[in-house]
């Protein structure tokens, strides 16, 4: 029983909070359409989490990301205004986050900065970028209506940002799972020394989970900037602490405690379930921020026992 | 008649499915020194984490210092006067020596300051007692591994210990530093301190010990006293093998002149002018002690340091080497020394480790660069049969296994590809006398169409196994020696060879 619940306890977890929120609001809280409304709400988080969990499977951190996505979505709607399409805007902007995030790997990995300080710093520089570029002041009028389809659109009746959130976690399930790139980044993370011995080129791996975490950062602000209609030069600072709970809450999901894919799925469900239920319970915001803050401890407390045991 | 330390009687220990420990009986006087031998899971380690309160026994009892205790956790047996020094002397870097002995003790204290004179002092009286010599002000990180030995020795003396448990302790010592730490060894004993000593290394034994306690598959099969043994006994005992070779006899199959590697006036930071030739079939020793340059030299034609000046030509091209990756693929690998910090992830499993360096060998599509997990498992499931790897399933996590099994991966790792040659960097530390010759027999394999060479600081080992042994002494090659010339003499007079 112990051990099933070590095993398990994150999604077990989830299912029970699933069952007493059903319980709790019966004709309200288990319908398709409180779970689509629920999945569209969390679909940006996933986006963004999932790259974060491409740089924690290396060992790093990159705290830019909140900064990316907000650049992201400032320089969108900036190009968009000027009368750019769209289907040029989007992957320039994409590329720039890229390229971004390879210049955060170059100096983690070829200058040996640590992460945590470059990206922090980096994100700062960013974040005056992106202020600079907007004036301040939000952008809103003169985005055509057009863009608003991948924020805002449905596909087959089913909201796009749950479509692409699907697409990206398969896409990154896939490469994780399945793939050459995958198992380098995992053995980079689990011990870089032997990763190197083993003829892997660390730095050019380190490059390219920094440049993926940084896309779909940016990938982040664009669909944010779609599905409010507008850009905020801090629009994005929500994600940052939010996307690495759920990564951590996700590394709860295995035994061996490293970041991975479906377990940041499940912590992106968890909050994304929370915060849905205890707003149709009528619970106040700072209520629901304290219940979120206690559940991660616990979860990682739960993990915590895990390493000792081993 | 000197008096009984420690005596375990009919001491038992079961998990699941083993019996880690059946009816041992140890005894331990004051100043002696005592090895405990055997090979890995003879039950050495079970019995020493019972003794360090980590494990619980299920019977017997403990006698300590003529009284019968029970030792249920760490803290009990500190308070006894147990200390262990383990392989991994668990000491701050940046701490000096002083710092570090005084760790876990109230600091002295001076009005709001410490009290550093005081806590010098002190150590300076144990110092003293003990006759030992180094720079107590130096942050240990800087320190010899052997005198990092001897911090942890001093720290146990803080608790004022009566009984020493010291785990592996010259795994990582030259010849020299051996000396003197055993010098230090036995005038601890002198101060009435009883010390098990565990180690691999048979030759170390019968210079240091008084007797041996010899444990097979969780059962004690010898109590001797050291002059009532020699080695081929001791090696029977543990192995229960009758006359088990140390060296594996190789087979002389092709003698190929052929150059595989050629090695011209290479410099780097840490060794100069080094010129070498590798033949096809050929197992070349390094030889030398900690700080040659030996380690540096392989690890550079590995593509991980940079190299100043020099040439390298593979089978007679030459080539320019750039990272490890690159050396991979031309077929140059090196097994390092240190096999859980550079040799193999730990959380990753059997079959993953030893796929690691052959992903590439191993894909679906070359452009999804996806990886055909039946072919990954097929092949880790043939390198795990033909190396004799003991493990539970190919999935299972590397860091359960033993240090041997552990090796066998970390060379299993090089075993799919075509490779022309192979480096080990001290292939046999820290692993027990069967999966040695186990080790051995898989080079003498590897000879028949690769060129190897052996890294190694043990002298026996170069000699036994090696076709020429080149020496080096503070970075520069002092010598290559042929197989009929070998002898202890020659070759460590190149080692200790003064070069400026």
């Amino acid at each position: 029983m112990k051990n099933i619940l070590r095993k398990y306890g994150t999604v077990i977890g989830l299912f029970l909070i699933i069952i007493i929120f059903s319980i709790l609001k019966p004709g309200v809280f288990p319908t398709l359409r409180n779970w689509t409304n629920i999945l569209e709400q969390i679909s940006l988080l996933a986006v963004i989490a999932i790259g974060a969990t491409v740089v924690m499977v290396i060992g790093e951190f990159d705290l830019s990301i909140a900064s990316v996505a907000s650049f992201a979505g400032i320089m969108t709607a900036g190009l968009l205004v000027k009368g750019i399409s769209m289907f040029l805007v989007i992957p320039i902007v994409l590329l720039v986050g890229f390229l971004f995030g390879l210049i955060n790997g170059f100096f983690v990995s070829k200058l040996n900065i640590l992460s945590f300080i470059t990206t922090l710093s980096s994100g700062t520089f960013l974040g005056g970028i992106t202020f600079w570029y907007s004036g301040g002041t939000i952008i809103f009028s003169g985005i055509p209506d057009q863009f608003l389809i991948w924020g805002q659109g449905e596909l087959f009746g089913i909201p796009m940002v749950i479509w692409i959130m699907l697409l990206i976690f398969f896409i990154f399930l896939y490469i994780f799972n399945q793939t050459m790139l995958g198992r380098h980044l995992y053995a980079i993370g689990g011990n870089e020394k032997a990763a190197r011995y083993s003829g892997i080129k660390v730095e050019k791996n380190k490059l390219i989970a920094f440049g993926l975490t940084s896309v779909l950062a940016a990938l982040t602000g664009i669909l944010l900037a779609s599905k409010l209609g507008s850009a905020h030069p801090t629009a994005g600072g929500g994600f940052l602490l939010k996307s690495y709970a759920t990564v951590f809450l996700g590394m709860t999901l295995f035994k061996q405690g490293e970041p991975n894919i479906p377990g940041t799925l499940v912590g992106v469900l968890i909050m994304g379930v929370l915060a849905n239920g205890l707003t149709l319970l009528y619970v106040p915001n700072y209520f629901q921020d304290m219940l979120t803050g206690s559940i991660i401890i616990a979860a990682l407390v739960f993990q915590g026992m895990k390493v000792q045991n081993n | 008649m000197k008096q009984k330390l420690l005596q375990i009687n009919a001491l038992t220990k079961t998990f699941p499915g083993v019996k880690a420990l059946d009816d041992v009986d140890f005894t331990l006087k004051q100043g002696e020194i005592r090895a405990l031998i055997g090979e890995n899971g003879a039950g050495k380690s079970t019995m020493i984490k019972i003794l360090a309160g980590i494990y619980q026994k299920d019977s017997g009892e403990i006698i300590f210092q003529g009284k019968k205790v029970d030792i249920d956790e760490p803290a009990k047996a500190k308070k006894l006067g147990l200390a262990f020094i383990h392989q991994d002397v668990n000491l701050i870097p940046y701490f000096n020596a002083i710092e570090n002995i005084w760790l876990g003790f109230n600091y002295p204290r001076e009005g709001f300051k410490f009290n550093k004179k005081q806590m010098e002092a002190e150590v300076k009286e144990l110092t003293d007692k003990l006759s030992f010599e180094f720079d107590l002000h130096r942050p240990v990180s800087q320190l010899s591994t052997a005198n990092k030995w001897l911090v942890a020795i001093l720290k146990a003396f803080m608790m004022d210990a009566k009984l020493l448990v010291l785990d592996e302790p010259t795994a990582a010592l030259t010849d020299k530093e051996v000396k003197e730490l055993f010098i230090n060894l036995k005038r601890i004993k002198q101060l009435g301190i009883g010390i098990i000593y565990i180690s691999h290394r048979l030759e170390e034994i019968f210079e240091i010990a008084d007797s041996i306690t010899v444990l097979k598959n969780g059962q004690k099969v010898a109590d001797r006293k050291i002059d009532e043994v020699d080695k081929e006994t001791l090696i029977k005992l543990m192995t229960g093998k009758k006359a088990l070779t140390r060296f594996p006899k190789r087979e002389d199959t092709n003698k190929s002149e052929k150059n595989i590697l050629a090695v011209k006036n290479l410099s780097g930071n840490d060794y100069q002018n080094i010129c070498f030739n590798l033949k096809e079939n050929e197992i070349l020793g390094f030889f030398g002690l900690v700080g040659a340059g030996r380690t540096e030299l392989m690890e550079s034609i590995f593509g991980l340091r940079e190299i100043r000046t020099g040439q390298i030509k593979l089978a007679n091209t030459e080539i320019e080497i750039k990272n490890p990756g690159q050396m991979v693929q031309s077929g140059i690998v090196l097994i390092p020394e240190d096999r859980r910090d550079a040799g193999l992830v730990l959380n990753m499993g059997v079959d993953e480790n030893i796929s690691l360096p052959n992903l590439n060998l191993m894909t679906k599509s070359s452009f999804l660069k996806n990886i055909d997990k039946s072919k990954q498992r097929k092949e880790a499931a043939q390198i795990v049969e033909k190396l004799n790897v003991k493990t539970p399933s190919l999935t299972q996590p590397v860091k359960y296994l033993s240090g041997g099994n552990q090796q066998k991966v970390v060379i299993g790792k090089w075993l799919f590809r075509d490779t022309s040659v192979f480096i080990f960097d001290e292939p046999t530390v820290g692993i027990d006398v069967g999966a040695r010759s186990e080790v051995y027999a898989l080079i003498n394999n590897l000879v028949a169409d690769a060129g190897v060479i052996v890294v190694s600081s043990d002298l026996m080992e170069v000699m036994g196994i090696c076709d020429r042994i080149a020496v080096m002494s503070n970075g520069q090659l002092t010598g290559i020696v042929d197989k009929k010339d070998f002898s202890e003499d020659k070759i460590l007079q190149l080692a200790y060879k003064e070069v400026e």
